[in-house]
């Protein structure tokens, strides 16, 4: 079983690395997409009705002919409006793929005028990146993080197993007995935050559970994967060719009440306006998860002209709502601040589980190349790739903050330069890495992390000067003041890092003096 | 936050690391902590762990309150495993006591459970 637990781990660690990162970072997607845009502080905020009300006003002047509107809706974590609309097929680039076919815009919701924040995807690139990967094919990225999913099932599975003394050594970590240290702290991380990783590993493979066995879907609905969709989740069908002549749109405030009224004061979520202007025009009314754990949430159908309540999305199954909480419960939308302060953590565990797992694996393949003069080409490849992810991520993931205040705010496809600014320096700590797989590299690595990271605040505080870390704690914005000390607390937990790296000193083997004294720690286990 | 439910988890987790063979010695610095046998420190540890639990799913309900249980429990486990028991271990018996008592205060101020 020891074989299985190191080999699928192995494998895949780097990938899972990286996947476990930018999951980690995707809790407080909301909170990085704040801090990437500073313009937004001292937005007011509004009542729903208002908020929509404004949103639909823009859109008619600005986006009339497109194909259909999604207004989000401000909550605790967002104060802006998003609107993305869908562009009509004549204006389409084809160039720019999926997202050629949306425009979006942050609305003030008490204004309704735009707020011009630089252009940046935000937390949207890691929450993509999470399952996406960026530049491959979305389609074999998904197959791929899938795989790596399962990969590290086993490998959680496996290493329960493996771990024989999983409740005698439940709290126990040994620091500076090298190897012995680093399996202590791959069985804490792991051990402490067991029922975290498995919830996050099964439920991750839950969320692309569609694309293993796409065939049954295809037979089953033939023509149409949209109704396929509509049926298993339980949400209201896309409306089809819904057209006649041109007609206003009756007040979305009496819309927003009634659906109000029907879910005794719920929160709303988002608002989706099919066929805009158009005579059968339908808006979709979506409740706010609150604090329910499933993702899926109960929607309203009104027509649009006369704001009459048609329809409302289907009663959900046994089957529904169980991938419901699944899915919710990996993405953690619910979750309050503390609750999304501790997925955090465990997130962070599980992103040091996988790193100190890959570096046990390099630690223990040393011991066999001791006596050769030169270590084998496995040995530093796997130096190599780990150097590039434990110490290159960590500067690829500031390299991304560093971008987004230091390029200039007008610049052509803003969003891809920081992007391209994750991957370049990720691309950068890698080739030095393949270059000198050694222990210098490790600390330098380390070291930049933790410059990158814990310059941040003043980073900001000298590109915003009004936005810096105090302004920020006494203007209690929760979201640019946690950014700040959480960049800080990380870039500290790197610099103990490197220093230790530094100071490490092989063991002096005292080969005479451990044959004559017993060996204590051999007689307890 | 809600610092009692923190405060009782790790008391619980602290017990039951008390109770063990290999950390029971930890106990020696401290004279309520040393009076008891490891048998007792477990039992109490179990007992601390189901009220924690108990508190947790009676303020969040029971699908949320679990779940932040197992969040503390792991943050406090961390911090039990990988703070105090290398670098601070007779700090854990005091701290076991005390961590309550101040965690009810705190709740009481606060007007939370």
């Amino acid at each position: 079983m020891a074989w299985l637990h190191t080999w699928t781990s192995l494998l895949a660690s780097w990938l899972l690395l990286l996947i476990f990162m930018a999951g980690t970072a995707s809790y407080y997607r909301e909170e990085i997409n704040r801090w990437m845009r500073p313009e937004l502080a001292g937005i007011t905020r509004v009542a729903p009705e208002t908020a929509a009300t404004q949103a639909i006003a823009y859109l008619q002047r600005h986006a009339a002919s497109a194909e259909n509107w999604q207004i989000r809706l401000p909550d605790s974590r967002s104060a802006a409006v998003r609107l993305i609309w869908r562009k009509p097929a004549a204006e389409v680039d084809p160039s720019k793929g999926r997202q050629g076919r949306f425009d979006e815009m942050l609305i003030d919701p008490a204004s309704g005028t735009p707020i011009s924040a630089r252009d940046t995807r935000g937390g949207e690139f890691f929450y993509r990146l999470h399952f996406d990967l960026h530049y491959l094919p979305v389609l074999w990225a998904r197959y791929l993080v899938g795989f790596c999913a399962m990969f590290m099932l086993v490998a959680i599975i496996s290493g329960i197993i493996t771990h024989k003394k999983i409740f005698k050594d439940f709290f126990t970590f040994r620091p500076g007995k090298g190897q012995r240290s680093w399996l202590d702290f791959h069985n804490v991380s792991g051990v402490m935050a067991l029922p975290y990783h498995l919830m996050i590993t099964y439920t991750g493979i839950v969320t692309l559970m569609l694309m293993y066995f796409p065939w049954s879907v295809k037979v089953a609905y033939p023509q149409d994967q949209d109704t396929f969709i509509a049926e298993a989740f339980a949400r209201l069908p896309a409306p089809d060719n819904l057209d006649g002549p041109p007609a206003a749109i009756a007040p979305i405030a009496t819309m927003i009440s009634d659906a109000r009224r029907v879910w005794q004061g719920s929160g709303l979520d988002r608002i989706i306006v099919h066929a805009p202007g158009r005579a059968d025009s339908r808006i979709d009314i979506h409740r706010a998860g609150e604090h329910a754990i499933s993702v899926e949430n109960p929607a309203l159908r009104y027509r649009a002209s006369d704001g009459k309540r048609l329809t409302e999305s289907p009663t959900p199954g046994g089957a529904t709502q169980t991938r419901g909480v699944l899915v919710g419960l990996h993405a953690a939308r619910f979750a309050n601040p503390g609750l999304r302060a501790l997925f955090f953590l465990s997130g962070l565990a599980g992103c040091l589980m996988v790193a100190s797992g890959s570096v046990l694996w390099a630690i223990k393949e040393r011991q066999k190349h001791l006596k050769r003069a030169h270590p084998g080409i496995g040995l530093r490849l796997v130096d190599a790739l780990n150097i590039g992810t434990v110490a290159g991520l960590p500067i690829a993931f500031a390299a991304y903050f560093w971008a987004n205040r230091l390029l200039p705010i007008g610049m052509a496809d803003r969003p891809e330069a920081e992007i391209r600014g994750f991957f370049i320096s990720w691309g950068v700590a890698m080739l030095v890495a393949l270059a000198w797989p050694r222990r210098i590299t490790w600390v330098a690595q380390l070291y930049a992390g933790a410059a990158l990271f814990t310059l941040l605040p003043a980073l900001n505080a000298l590109t915003t000067p009004h936005a810096h870390l105090l302004a920020n704690l006494q203007r209690r914005d929760i979201a640019m003041a946690g950014f700040d000390l959480i960049a800080l607390l990380l870039g500290l937990g790197l610099a103990i890092a490197a220093h230790r790296t530094w100071r490490w000193k092989p063991p002096q083997r005292p080969h005479r003096a451990r044959t004559l004294t017993p060996n204590i720690d051999g007689a307890t286990g | 936050m809600h610092p009692l439910l923190i405060a009782i988890t790790f008391s619980s987790l602290s017990l039951l690391c008390l109770g063990m063979e290999r950390h029971h010695p930890c106990c020696t610095t401290h004279e309520w902590a040393a009076g008891w046998s490891r048998f007792s420190l477990r039992i109490a540890g179990w007992l601390l762990a189901g009220l924690s639990l108990a508190l947790s799913m009676w303020m969040k309900g029971p699908a949320n309150g679990l779940l932040l249980w197992l969040g503390v429990l792991t943050a406090t486990g961390l911090l039990l495993t990988l703070g105090l028991l290398p670098y601070r271990a007779h700090w854990i018996a005091p701290l076991a006591l005390l961590l309550p008592v101040l965690g009810g205060a705190a709740s009481l101020l606060a007007g939370i459970p």
